[in-house]
């Protein structure tokens, strides 16, 4: 009964507290519904096939590289013995290579791969019109591309745009070749479709098949063929599980931390009411309940509201991650009824949890605090605050330096990570921290006549506490604006150090609309440029790329030559050289002069020899080969990225789906779809993190002042005109913003730096710290429009009311 | 020792601070506060009148000295047995009225039968607040009532739980003459009608006439004791206590 009719009563100030629960409780049933909805979805181009068979694939998916293939004669004998598992009508071998069809002079985008002409029955693809295609130069197009039959249409592929004639049509998408051409531009064997008996038991072939392949492959059936999508889609999909996941951990950070200063605040303010409560015989233990109960109370009523309003935003919010890219297009929400109770739960944990401290702290409250006449005296800093406060600095620290050691996507995670304690710190050691900060910043004002100054110094000044409740949300607010803003643009200076340090070139000739460069394309360009592959160590991709004599003057040898990479295959037939990186040969353990059997990308087993060791410079990837050898293997590497002394010929890069770039542009980043996603990334952070920070900001400045409503009645009979009470007030709201904005600054600059040392030595080059000061500014002006309009507007509103509280 | 007394005092002695800032408020009192007696304790501020209250109350603990209520040794009691003792068998009055906003006048009633876990029976609340004559305002919150009416209800709360000792601090100091007149005649009749002891701390003459006995104090220390006396003597004597100390 208590905690409800407290909460009725106190329902305005709890408004805020409600709001963050609900917004909470809802971003977390859309995260929690996209997270449980982003599943792999099993190709179209497969759906007829009940059972599909795959080499064993990596060891860690998050490499987002094929598994290697099976060489076509083991491919081969595999089909055969598949093909004489009962119920399997058919084993097909897949084929695949790249090939994109060119309309207008430009690739068209989409489809990015043609298939052996058999495989189409895997899909349950049947001719709509014309025939199979029967030559080397005859390809059926799918009835999306809208090409009709007998067409002459360019296809570009890893070798340049060839000539084909369209021969048939069939319902969906895709491009199909002879399997003679696809057999020779596709290398090995990627996946082995069966097709079986209508009436055939899927489980039991599927298991026949297993047995059948033994330890040469896995047997997928049902959803498990979903592990066969495109690797770019898997790589999409992980990057938007990053952002779910990000913004899941903030939301329930920024609610925690609002409803513990919130609570923290309305505990102090109520400290009349709880010791009455203790002085009528209530006990410390029971004032505990009533504080939690409350927040119970609290967090269902966020639930309630939160959960319908994430189910109703997942289906627009789905939608919006696949525009952006951040899912593939095949992405639908399942509405699965675990999420929304998780959420729930979850809600009232955060509100629970934020509001532990706050309600310990209610069951110290003496019975004599119900006869204090004013509810001013701030006590000082506990001891267990401060250790709290230094407990947090040192996760602060520790995250820091994890940050400087970490690589990658852990690097911007423990940075987060240190924001994430080092707020918490700031906001326990805010209330010593204020009062010399405060004296400081407003130093120059002391020597003036006026009341504010003084009112403004003492007040922030003596009521040290309360002061600092409502400056932790500016903190949190700016910290993480100025952090996530300032992470990635120091990480973009990064990459862009890194380019520029690979790329000692003025202009750059990068893929436009197609996922890499033809070999026309590299010729046209004119530079310096690698041909990329994946070399295999049993299952596991090892990155190699082909070079020619060219990059020489790019590389540093540090053991062996490089003129021997080149040498005629007739030398040593027997193996292959390579050149490899010093710090892979450390890790790898691969000495100058020794030899290691490793897989090719056909899925052929081949023996390199180790002819050089590179030292110094950022290298494409760990093993370096001849360029022919690379292409003789994989006949669909393409090339990345071009550098090169002028502008390449615009015109015949666009038909080749590439465009040229000046080096600084390159650089700056921003070109490449990556780039774009983590900019839309930041885009939604800072958004929730400024959201959520602003309505806390909000929220304590309207608390704050309803709670002054005494200290300024007494300010108004001292003789202050209503315009120099809410001047005072206007000052205070301004210092404690200005004061928590430069907390924040601090935390966010630390944290940044940290990032910076990280990227530091891991490039070996000095890395700048960039601090988003744009970002910084629009974030302490909105905290200060904000603060000050919620600390005048109930000032406004009790102007006139001069009768004293008759309540408590 | 008389075994009558609600409430004894021996020898309190009480300071605040520490060096040259200690303040001795109270200076080894003794005092006996029988059943069914109404006594009000005068002094002027500073005089250590509150703190008697609030150390007998047990709200605040002693640096030496023994206080007893209703049989009761405070001393060595846990801050737990305290609570319950407060809420079983003290009631309290204050200067500002101290009812729960969110409550209405019915609910701040019963607030110490549901602290007790015990369930109030409605018809001892409506009782209690007609005792205070009340019982018309059950359902409106303190917002709701005159200054006067909420220190009924204050009243009112104290005696749900029939204490054996009830302590008023300035009941009526801030009320009209014409609600406070109200307020004491309520307290008074609690004391004549059913037996009630009512120990309250005030400075109003008028309000300590309506006790049967004044206790007065400067320093920490009872320097005088008036018994059946109207305002008129309570204020010349108090004067007289002045200009003597």
């Amino acid at each position: 009964m208590i905690a409800l009719a407290s909460l009725r009563e106190r329902r305005r100030s709890l408004l805020g507290t409600l709001v963050t629960l609900a917004v909470a409780v809802a971003v977390l049933t859309v995260c929690g519904l996209l997270l449980a909805s982003a599943r792999p979805v099993t190709p179209d181009r497969f759906a007829a096939s009940p059972v599909l068979i795959r080499p064993v694939p990596p060891k860690t998916p998050e490499a987002f590289t094929e598994p290697r293939p099976w060489p076509k004669e083991q491919a081969q004998a595999l089909a055969v013995r598949l093909s004489a598992v009962p119920g399997v009508s058919e084993a097909v071998l897949v084929q695949r290579f790249y090939v994109q069809l060119v309309r207008d002079g430009r690739p068209v985008a989409g489809e990015r791969d043609a298939y052996n002409w058999s495989a189409a029955a895997l899909g349950g693809h049947r001719l709509a019109t014309g025939r199979a295609p029967a030559g080397s130069d005859e390809v059926v197009l799918g009835a999306a591309l809208d090409v009709p039959v007998g067409a002459r249409v360019d296809l570009l592929t890893a070798a340049g745009p060839e000539h084909f004639t369209v021969t048939g049509t069939v319902d969906g998408a895709g491009m199909w070749v002879t399997d003679e051409v696809a057999g020779a531009r596709g290398g090995g064997v990627p996946v082995i479709g069966l097709l079986t008996a209508a009436d055939a038991d899927v489980a039991g072939v599927a298991a026949a098949s297993a047995a059948a392949v033994g330890t040469d492959g896995v047997a997928l059936a049902g959803d498990a063929r979903g592990a066969l999508e495109p690797v770019g889609d898997a790589r999409t999909r992980w990057i938007g599980m990053q952002v779910l996941s990000a913004l899941s951990a903030l939301g329930v950070f920024v609610s925690v931390f609002i409803v513990a200063s919130t609570f923290a605040f309305a505990t102090r303010q109520r400290e009349r009411e709880l010791g009455l409560l203790r002085l009528l015989g209530a006990v410390p233990r029971q004032v505990r309940r009533w504080v939690l109960g409350e927040v119970l109370l609290l967090g269902l009523l966020g639930g309630a509201v939160g959960v319908p309003a994430g189910l109703l935003a997942a289906g627009p919010m789905a939608r919006w991650l696949v525009r952006t890219g951040f899912e593939p297009a095949s992405f639908t929400v399942l509405y699965q009824p675990v999420v929304p109770v998780a959420a729930m739960a979850a809600g009232v944990l955060v509100a629970l949890v934020g509001a532990w401290a706050a309600a310990r702290r209610a069951a110290r409250v003496g019975p004599l605090a119900a006869l204090r006449t004013a509810a001013l005296d701030d006590r000082p800093v506990t001891l267990a605050r401060m250790i709290a406060g230094g407990v947090a600095l040192a996760a602060a620290v520790a995250a820091g330096v994890a940050a400087t050691r970490a690589s990658g996507a852990d690097l911007g995670t423990y940075a987060l990570y240190a924001a994430m304690a080092l707020v918490t710190a700031g906001s326990l050691l805010a209330p010593v921290l204020l009062p010399p900060a405060v004296r400081l910043l407003t130093a120059p004002f002391a020597g003036g006549r006026g009341a504010t100054v003084l009112l403004v110094r003492q007040h922030v000044g003596t009521a040290a506490r309360r002061s600092a409740s409502a400056a932790a949300p500016v903190l949190l607010c700016v910290a993480f604006t100025v952090l996530i803003g300032g992470m990635v643009q120091t990480t973009t200076a990064y990459y862009g150090l890194n380019r520029v340090t690979a790329a000692n070139a003025t202009a750059v000739v990068v893929p436009d609309g197609t996922p890499g460069l033809s070999d026309p394309a590299v010729t046209a360009a004119g530079g310096l440029s690698t041909l990329p592959t994946t070399l295999y160590d049993g299952t596991e991709p090892l990155p190699a790329a082909g070079i020619t004599p060219a990059e020489h003057t790019v590389l540093t040898v540090g053991d062996g030559s490089l003129t021997a990479l080149h040498r005629s295959p007739a030398e040593k037939p027997a193996v292959v050289p390579v050149a490899v990186a010093e710090g892979f040969a450390v890790s790898a353990g691969w000495a100058m002069g020794s030899t290691h059997p490793v897989f090719g990308p056909d899925g052929n087993l081949i023996m390199l020899e180790v002819v050089a060791v590179l030292t110094a410079g950022p290298l494409p990837a760990g093993i370096l080969l001849d360029r022919a050898v690379v292409r003789a293997m994989d006949p669909s590497a393409l090339t990345t990225v071009v550098y090169s002394g002028q502008p390449g010929p615009a015109t015949a890069l666009a038909g080749l789906g590439a465009r040229s770039l000046s080096a600084a542009a390159y650089a700056a980043g921003g070109q490449e779809e990556d780039d774009r996603l983590v900019w839309v990334f930041t885009a939604v952070l800072i958004g929730v993190s400024a959201g959520f920070g602003l309505l806390a900001v909000v929220n304590t400045m309207l608390m704050s002042t309803t709670g002054r409503a005494a200290d300024l009645r007494v300010l108004k009979l001292s003789g202050a005109t209503r315009g120099q009470v809410l001047g005072v007030l206007a000052a205070e709201t301004a210092v404690v913003v200005a004061t928590g904005a430069a907390l924040g600054l601090a935390v966010a600059v630390a944290a940044l730096a940290a990032l910076a040392r990280g990227l530091s030595v891991q490039l070996g080059v000095a890395v700048p710290m960039v601090i988003p000061w744009g970002t910084l500014a629009a974030t302490v002006g909105v905290c200060l429009v904000l603060a000050v309009a919620a600390a005048i507007l109930p000032a406004l509103g009790s102007g006139r009311a001069t009768r004293p509280h008759s309540s408590v | 020792m008389t075994s009558t007394a609600t409430v004894r005092l021996h020898a309190v002695r009480k300071t605040y601070g520490t060096g040259v800032n200690t303040v001795t408020a109270l200076d080894g009192v003794s005092a006996e506060f029988t059943a069914g007696t109404f006594t009000a304790v005068m002094g002027a501020s500073g005089s250590g009148k509150s703190t008697l209250l609030q150390c007998a109350a047990g709200l605040d603990t002693v640096d030496s000295g023994q206080i007893t209520i209703d049989g009761t040794d405070l001393a060595g009691l846990s801050e737990h047995a305290r609570t319950l003792l407060r809420r079983d068998r003290i009631g309290f009055v204050f200067q500002a009225y101290n009812l729960v906003g969110a409550l209405t006048a019915a609910q701040n009633t019963a607030l110490p039968l549901r602290l007790a876990r015990r369930a109030p029976k409605p018809a001892a609340v409506e009782q209690a607040l007609a005792e205070v004559g009340l019982a018309e305002r059950a359902g409106h919150y303190p917002a709701q009532l005159s200054g006067g009416e909420q220190q009924r209800v204050a009243i009112a709360r104290a005696l749900i739980t029939r204490p054996a000792v009830l302590f008023a601090d300035e009941p009526t100091g801030a009320l009209d003459s014409t609600s406070s007149a109200v307020v004491l005649a309520a307290l008074r009749r609690l004391v004549d009608g059913h037996g009630q002891t009512v120990v309250m701390v005030s400075h109003d003459p008028v309000a300590a006439a309506t006790a049967d006995r004044v206790l007065v104090l400067a320093d920490g220390r009872l320097v005088d004791e008036i018994t059946g006396a109207d305002p008129a003597r309570i204020a010349a004597r108090l004067a007289a206590g002045a200009v003597a100390a």
